[in-house]
């Protein structure tokens, strides 16, 4: 076969098979519509294939791929990434490295082969594509790996974009298909053997399925709903470890801000957008950002990360008992466990903006259910009543405790009484959950005799401290007398000599 | 008259017996009266009682130390506690601590006075310069006995003032490492230096001061108060009961300065010693504070030698000047309108010394003085800032 028929014959098949594949294989959205009428048309093929010259005579696999691929859409030629000649004939001409070949990138050179391009602004102009993406892989945890520790089982480009067959990530065929990117995730992150090396789960893709994003996603076609891009990052992925991460601890709450904070996208699936605002006004949100307690929970700590959902009214106790778990197991001996439809913890104390809790909470929540008067509210007052009389003892000590410093004395075991009774307050806050009277009147009790204790080994401090003055005024003059006495003695021995 | 009682007959005569005793074996009576007889100028003036304060104080000093000993645990995990123990339920344990703190920065500063009246009148001089020698000996021994107590309460300043004071003698070239190493037992103040601090401290020191104190005691007796300057002919009278009663009336004084003190400021226990965490402002005791000022104005390097190491070197010169005077203040003359190059290189070195301790004190503190907020930074230079 002459090289003109074997082109021709080339042309055609490939027009017919790439503009099967784009029919068979593009569902009907306005974006596949878009990229269907992208499809080459014949004279266009005709054309990219002369251009491709030599290169497609023999590697007829890669140039069929290459022409239904965005670069082949959009003219670009096989030696434009390879180098070499494609008009030369003669293989040792045409992938002469005298001719610029530099033929299969092993996988660490990979992202700068793609950059020669995609980090040009000039060659990304007329497609609009931004060109910081080498940039930004270069500073992930995927470029660290690759480009500074030379490992290259971590992604390079062509793990997530493909190698010829690479589309555009708004063509619902692409692996970097919104729709895709989860399954382009999981090829490495669902693969045990490679995640072990990196001590890394592999059930994240599983967990997203049954997530509320997930299910979104595969079940309703809902692509405005999170993939792993959208909270990972694209180029610039790093390790949740690193506080630039977006999902960082610090960061998460921000980055779940990106749609739950969007009123309009939060509107179309029904749920608040103030979620973020009142949980960086609430005791969680204070505690992170304002008292840098790292510790303090934030969104994914109650809803999951990957396996996201809102907690069941059931389950609200056991969420929060994750982290409160003596209130949550003194709640489940209150009478509240029982009644049908109470929402647990968030019934009295909010979700996202969660008040700083106090004695208050016994009037303000209780009243909401309980009216004025009703036995249930009356016990609630008194609950309210015997803690801030508990809570005022413990403060009467402190300040008296510390009155006491200026004396000069070691505290040791006042400190420890206080101790006690601040030790008394931390337990009696979660038993305070059964709804018990009896807590309360016994955190009373034991304030008290906090209060009492302090108060005594005060009062000694201040005796021993009256007796220390009189002490000094007794020994002063008996040494003032000692004094005369001597110096009457000396000048009585001088007189008489 | 009342007639001769024979139980006091009795009673007199069984003194006799066992002081006689107690004569014919050891000489102990003689040697008491040896001492206490020994003629001293009538007209002695106060400044010469200093020396039995020292030794009063010195003796302050043994007994609460022993009576510290009986509760103090040398441990890391104890020393604190057993600290805190004695000053808030052992009886009186307060008292015992607080007259063994005092009465040591108080020891310190009655030898220095002692020290300043015998250059002053120029009681060193010839015959005496070995006793000054025996001295200033007991003097070094007694900044030592300082500085290895301050570690035993294990509290945050005293941890942190140890490890300072540590690195000093630590910069000395070639032998300072190994000096360092000896002396915390260590890289780090760790329990081993607790331990060698405490077995210094309550042993080796307590024996090697008494044996010169009592070799100071003995060539005092053999050379003789020195009287004062142009009175050398002055009438001479017993030690006991003349100077002894002038002795007892600044020992009272002085014990009744202690027990103010006591009471009025008494001395604080801080935190217990955290390695981790290093507490603002830690500087040395008063006494170590002008070496440790004057060593910060010297660079960071001095030529081929670390400017830290020329400032320790040169601050062991005014200790070899002190040692030194009897033998750079030759002749018989002892009067001090006579003296004037000795003394104007003495009072030069006193006012050094003092101007150190005063930007010592300063340093690294805020004040307000006439209105004006000053901060004074390491070196003790002053900067006006906004009151806080």
């Amino acid at each position: 076969m002459t090289p003109l028929v074997r082109n021709t014959s080339l042309v055609l098949s490939l027009a017919l098979a790439t503009a099967a594949g784009a029919a068979a294989q593009t569902p009907a959205t306005p974006a596949s519509t878009a990229t269907a009428s992208a499809a080459p048309t014949a004279v266009a093929t005709a054309e990219l294939v002369a251009k491709l010259g030599s290169c497609a005579e023999c590697h007829e696999k890669e140039t069929t791929t290459f022409l239904g691929s965005i670069h082949g859409t959009k003219g670009v030629a096989c030696h434009d990434c390879h180098g070499g000649d494609p008009n030369e004939i003669v293989q040792e001409d045409s992938m002469s490295p005298a001719k610029g070949y530099v033929g299969r990138p092993g996988r660490a050179d990979i992202p700068a082969f793609c950059a020669k391009c995609h980090a040009d602004k000039k060659k990304m102009a007329p497609s609009g594509l931004p060109t910081n993406q080498y940039e930004q892989y270069r500073a992930s945890f995927h470029g660290k790996k690759v480009l500074v520790e030379g490992d290259t089982t971590a992604a390079v480009c062509t793990d997530c974009h493909g190698t010829h067959d690479v589309l555009s990530s708004k063509d619902p065929r692409a692996r970097t298909h919104r729709s895709n990117v989860p399954a382009t995730c999981d090829r490495c992150h669902g693969d045990d053997l490679k995640m072990n090396v990196y001590a890394i789960p592999t059930d994240q893709h599983k967990k997203w399925k049954t997530s509320f994003h997930g299910k979104a996603v595969t079940e309703k076609k809902d692509l405005t709903a999170a993939v792993c891009t959208d909270c990972h990052g694209k180029h610039d992925i790093a390790n949740p470890e690193d506080p630039h991460s977006r999902v960082h601890h610090a960061n998460v709450v921000k980055t779940c801000s990106r749609c739950h904070a969007d009123e309009a996208l939060m509107e179309r699936h029904n749920l608040p957008a103030r979620a973020p605002a009142d949980y960086l006004e609430g005791v969680h949100g204070i505690a992170l950002f304002k008292k840098g307690n790292t510790a303090a929970p934030v969104c994914v700590t109650c809803h999951g990360s990957h396996g996201a959902l809102p907690p069941g009214v059931k389950n609200v106790a056991m969420v929060c008992g994750r982290c409160h778990t003596r209130s949550e197991e003194f709640y489940n001996r209150s009478m509240h466990r029982t009644v049908k439809g109470f929402r647990g913890c968030i019934e009295c104390h909010g979700n996202h903006r969660i008040a700083q809790p106090g004695s208050a909470l016994f009037v303000s929540s209780c009243i909401r259910c309980h009216p004025d008067g009703s036995p249930a509210n009356q016990a609630g007052k008194e609950i309210r009543e015997s803690f801030d009389k508990a809570s005022e003892n413990l403060d009467v000590a402190a300040r008296e405790l510390e009155a006491a410093r200026g004396y000069g004395f070691a505290l040791t075991k006042l400190e420890e009484a206080l101790k006690e009774g601040t030790q008394a307050k931390i337990e009696v806050v979660p038993a305070l959950h059964t709804l018990d009277k009896r807590e309360a009147e016994h955190f009373r009790t034991k304030s008290q005799e906090t209060l009492e204790r302090v108060r005594h080994g005060v009062q000694e401090i201040i005796f021993r401290v009256r007796l220390r003055s009189v002490s000094l005024g007794v020994v002063l003059l008996a040494f003032l007398g000692a004094i005369l006495l001597f110096r009457l003695r000396l000048e009585r021995l001088e007189r008489s000599e | 008259m009342l007639a001769a009682d024979p139980a006091d007959g009795l009673c007199r005569r069984t003194t006799k017996a066992v002081l006689r005793f107690v004569e014919e074996r050891t000489r102990l009576l003689s040697l008491t009266v040896f001492l206490s007889s020994k003629p001293v100028p009538f007209d002695l003036n106060w400044a010469y009682t200093l020396g039995s304060v020292s030794l009063f104080l010195f003796v302050n000093q043994l007994v609460t130390g022993v009576l510290l000993a009986l509760y103090y645990r040398p441990a890391v995990s104890e020393a604190y506690e057993s600290v805190r123990f004695i000053e808030e339920e052992v009886t009186f344990g307060w008292l015992v601590r607080q007259l063994h703190a005092w009465g040591a920065n108080l020891m310190i500063l009655a030898l220095c006075l002692h020290m300043a009246r015998v250059w002053w009148y120029g009681s060193y001089k010839k015959p005496r310069e070995l006793n000054w020698l025996v001295g200033f000996c007991l003097f070094l021994l007694t900044l030592t006995f300082g500085f290895t107590g301050y570690l035993l309460p294990w509290d945050q300043l005293s941890y942190w003032a140890s490890k300072v004071g540590t690195e000093i003698p630590g910069a000395v070239p070639v032998v300072g490492a190994y000096i360092l190493k000896a002396m915390r037992g260590g890289e780090e103040i760790t329990g081993a230096t607790l331990g060698r601090f405490y077995a210094i401290h309550t042993l080796v020191l307590p024996a090697i001061t008494v044996s010169l104190v009592f070799i100071h005691l003995a060539m005092m007796r053999l050379h003789g108060i020195t009287p004062l300057p142009g009175r050398e002919d002055s009438r001479k009278v017993p030690f006991f009961p003349h100077h002894v009663l002038k002795d007892a009336v600044s020992i009272y004084c002085t014990l009744a300065i202690i027990y103010f003190l006591v009471v009025v400021c008494p001395w604080k226990l801080h935190e217990k010693a955290d390695p981790l965490v290093t507490p603002e402002g830690v500087k040395p005791e008063w006494y170590f504070l002008w070496t440790y000022q004057y060593i910060k104005y010297f660079p960071q390097q001095m030529g081929a030698v670390s400017g830290k190491v020329v400032g320790i070197l040169s601050s062991g010169l005014f200790f070899a000047l002190l040692a030194l005077f009897p033998f750079l203040d030759r002749g018989d003359e002892r009067r001090p309108a006579k003296r004037k190059l000795i003394l104007g290189i003495g009072f030069l070195a006193l006012a050094f010394v003092l101007a150190m301790t005063v930007l010592g004190f300063i340093c690294e503190t805020e004040h307000t003085i006439l209105g004006t907020h000053f901060k004074f930074d390491i070196l003790g230079i002053p900067e006006v800032v906004k009151k806080p």
